[in-house]
């Protein structure tokens, strides 16, 4: 309840905030740029706040947790965009324009259709880039209120509207000031609770409903190898179900064996003599309600010589079999395990999660899922490595040496992996560990698969690095800041104060990824959630902040975009394309209206996209800007060759290019349910590709073009 | 007086240009040590294992090493430029015989860059 409350109060509290502010920004200018007049130092910092999205927070946080170092690289490829964007772009763009990167392509060309695609791609990357924005309410929302993904992607969508459409940009400049020192004020004070607590492998950790729970060690069965498992099973508490080959699609993890095993777990009886609990990976679950003496029944009546062999004697109350041994009730529960060959030729099963699908109700680990029973959270550190000299004890550390445990090639993480199988006709999602070695997980290839022979896995990882290389200058959100500070060297203050912001909360992540595994706090069904997660394993609180911040960075981000978007409307579309001159107060209207229509389509795209993780989301919205506007702003302030036609075909060719080789890369196959083989474009990055391919479009349309209306001084004369 | 009119746009000119050839000579540098990173992770990724100080591993010490240094370029960039228009703006407000060395070492680096 503190969570919640806290929570609604930091939310109200931003609510005020925007009204007030907001009352002051009645003109158009205030409206879109807050009149030139904000303090480079604040501006600065809401660069910050804009730009550190979901995706930087839960995101990245949530890969680092989940495939190691490649999350590390969203954070060092999202920074290294602000070199491009401070050295090259800032200020001859800043010369340029207005409001937008279309006006500022305005100021050198008199063309209406050069608006038309300007605005366009503004628009297309705003959407692209509020989909993860979107998946990141609805993730936060899920823990905190118990309520389901889509209403907090809903909720999210209804709140930003609101504080969009009744007050515009003064108001969303101070709230993502505030913002943004406050989550990376809070960032740090997690990170220091993490190195305070230390390393162990055997952290203590919180359940679904926020309760401390001591660690749970999944169980690992070593087995004599033989052709019978059955018989191998004999006298252990288990007895052999079936088993699975589970042929891997893709990646170097090779085929699998699944092993469904039978197991017998005691029933503890309640003092009301009706309700039966059963501990079940630390979890104490009410499981049965016996309103009949159903389960009293099945005890009394058999003889007590035939007992010791009742097992085959069973009652089924709410889906759950209930069997007798030794004259006690327990629960038949069927259970996944993983097989893999052990040292000396022995086969070591080990234990996974899973859920299961029966008849429209869904079974989690062999039990009906309730509010109470859940899936075990997951991820630790099982070995730690001798290099680093740590004893494997919790207790304070600095951050250099939690990162050199970590990196230390002796020292092995346990990561929650997803394998999805058909049984008896059944859906079954497995969640089980992966062994990580120390220095695999701390270097890249943990999600981009470079090591293996694909030649388009590396160039999905040299694209990616591309793409957020050029695409911070190419974000219209971002590029609209420069417009709200006084001169250029106000915005070349700015930008550096955000640098300096966003470089520290980047080094944060990567401990805050770290800290979700070595605390086992990992959700194994999504990776978005390990940062609040993390938060609340050192209390409610802490994790109330958290998530209130992270819900306001979601909120932060997405009133920056939806201005953005509606900027380039009312401004490009309406104003200038279509010539209608519009008064200030029609061109804020249409730009609410457009604020309402966008933030309602990202909505509905937050909630088909749940489950990706929305760094990798943000990464292709990168892709789609360094695509689209990078060639059209590098080519417009250096190449004086540049003509109209040539922005206007290197934009939408960047755009097609780009989305459509998201589109059909192996990715989106996954999402839509297809074989990742069966993609028809072997790329899931499309930076490398699209770029040049704009690039080139630019420069041929350009030579092929007279040179007619531009004014080739007019980058050096400043305005 | 009328000969001294296209001189403050002649330094703010002349700022902006060394602003512009000084922002592209830093994003180089950092794009070639970024692209440094990159080449390792795809062509010999073990060396990524690579102990350092601090008991770091390669990787981890160049993507913080990669922030740090993006930020101190920054900085050097920042001060650099904040320099440069003091100097436009003196050579402004003084008139004369700087703000004439100016103009000639502008039109100077104008016909080398042609």
């Amino acid at each position: 309840m503190t969570a919640v409350a806290i929570f609604i109060g930091f939310v109200a509290f931003l609510f005020w905030l925007s009204w007030f502010l907001g009352r002051k920004a009645k003109s158009a200018d205030s409206f879109f740029v807050a009149g030139g007049q904000i303090h480079w130092f604040v501006n600065g910092i809401a660069l910050t706040g804009g730009y550190l999205s979901a995706a930087s927070f839960l995101g990245i946080c949530g890969m680092i947790a989940f495939k190691g170092f490649d999350g590390y690289l969203y954070s060092i490829g999202f920074l290294s965009g602000w070199v491009v964007a401070l050295f090259v772009v800032a200020e001859p763009l800043r010369r340029l324009g207005k409001y937008t990167f279309a006006d500022a392509l305005g100021a050198r060309f008199e063309s209406r259709t050069i608006h038309l695609a300007a605005g366009i791609s503004t628009l297309v990357i705003c959407i692209c880039y509020l989909v993860p924005q979107m998946v990141g309410a609805g993730v936060l929302i899920e823990p905190l209120l118990g309520i389901a993904h889509h209403w907090g992607v809903i909720l999210v969508g209804a709140v930003v509207i609101v504080v969009v459409a009744s007050a515009g940009m003064a108001s969303t400049t101070y709230v993502q000031f505030i913002k943004a020192g406050m989550l990376i004020t809070f960032s740090a004070v997690l990170v220091g609770a993490v190195c305070v607590r230390g390393l162990e492998s055997t952290p203590d950790t919180v359940n679904a409903k926020g309760e401390a729970v001591p660690h749970y060690a999944f169980r690992s069965v070593a087995l004599e190898a033989g052709p019978d498992l059955q018989q191998a099973l004999t006298g252990t508490a288990f007895q052999y179900v079936d088993s699975l080959r589970l042929e891997s699609g893709s990646g170097s993890q090779g085929s699998q064996t699944w092993v469904l095993l039978d197991e017998l777990a005691l029933l503890e009886e309640d003092g009301d003599g009706q309700t039966y609990h059963l501990v079940r990976g630390g979890q104490r679950l009410p499981v049965v309600r016996d309103p009949d003496g159903a389960i009293a029944g099945l005890l009394r009546d058999i003889p007590a010589p035939e007992r010791a062999t009742s097992e085959d004697r069973q009652i089924t109350l709410q889906a759950v079999r209930v069997v007798e041994k030794g004259g006690q009730p327990h629960a038949r529960l069927e259970g996944w395990w993983l097989m893999q060959e052990g040292p000396d030729g022995q086969s070591i099963l080990h234990e996974a999660q899973d859920v299961t699908t029966v008849d429209g109700s869904m079974y989690i680990n062999g039990l009906p899922a309730t509010g109470e029973h859940s899936l075990l959270s997951m991820g630790r550190i099982s070995q730690f490595g001798s290099r680093s000299g740590h004893d494997g004890q919790r207790g304070p550390m600095g951050p250099l040496t939690l990162l050199s445990v970590f990196a230390d090639p002796g020292t092995e993480a346990q990561l929650p992996r997803t394998a999805n199988l058909r049984h008896r006709g059944r859906d079954v999602t497995l969640y089980y560990h992966q062994s990580v070695a120390g220095n695999e997980l701390m270097r890249p290839g943990g999600h981009f698969d470079i090591t293996a022979g694909s030649i388009w896995h590396r160039l999905d990882f040299i694209s990616l690095m591309v793409a957020l290389f050029c695409g911070t200058a190419a974000l219209p959100h971002v590029l609209i800041r420069y417009y709200t500070v006084r001169d250029s060297a106000a915005a070349r203050r700015s930008t550096i104060v955000a640098i300096s912001a966003i470089g520290l909360f980047y080094i944060l992540t990567l401990f805050l990824g770290l800290g979700a595994i070595a605390n086992g706090v990992l959700n194994p069904q999504t990776d978005n959630m390990s940062a609040p997660l993390l938060a609340r394993s050192f209390g409610e609180v802490l994790f109330a902040i958290i998530t209130a911040l992270a819900f306001a960075t979601v909120l932060g981000t997405v009133s920056g975009l939806i201005v953005a978007a509606s900027g380039a409307v009312a401004n490009d579309l309406m104003d200038r394309f279509l010539n209608r001159s519009m008064s200030g107060t029609s061109k804020v209207l249409a730009a609410k209206l457009t604020a309402v229509s966008v933030g309602v389509l990202a909505v509905v795209l937050g909630i088909l996209f749940r489950g990706i993780n929305v760094g990798f989301l943000v990464g292709w919205a990168f892709a789609v800007a360094a695509s689209a506007n990078f060639p059209a702003i590098i080519m417009v302030l250096f190449w004086k060759r540049t003509t109209a036609a040539g922005i206007i075909s290197s934009i939408l060719v960047g755009i097609v290019a780009s989305l459509g080789i998201i589109l059909a890369g192996p990715d989106m196959f996954k999402l839509y349910g297809l074989a990742e083989s069966s993609a028809w474009v072997p790329l899931g990055q499309p930076a490398i590709v699209s770029m040049p391919l704009s690039l080139l479009t630019l420069v041929v349309v350009s030579l092929l073009t007279p040179n007619g209306k531009s004014s080739s001084q007019s980058v050096a004369v400043d305005a | 007086m009328p000969e001294s009119e296209p001189v403050p746009a002649e330094t703010a000119d002349q700022a902006d240009r060394f602003k512009q050839r000084l922002g592209i000579l830093l994003c180089t540098i950092y794009a070639v040590v970024y692209a440094g990173f990159v080449g390792i992770s795809v062509y010999n990724v073990t060396l990524m294992d690579t102990l350092m100080p601090f008991g770091l591993n390669l990787a981890v010490f160049y993507g913080l090493g990669l922030i740090v240094f993006a930020l101190l370029l920054a900085m050097l960039y920042s001060r650099a430029c904040a320099a440069k228009e003091r100097a436009a703006a003196r050579g402004t407000d003084a008139a004369t015989p700087e703000a004439e060395q100016a103009v000639g070492s502008s039109s100077a680096e104008k016909e080398s860059d042609a």
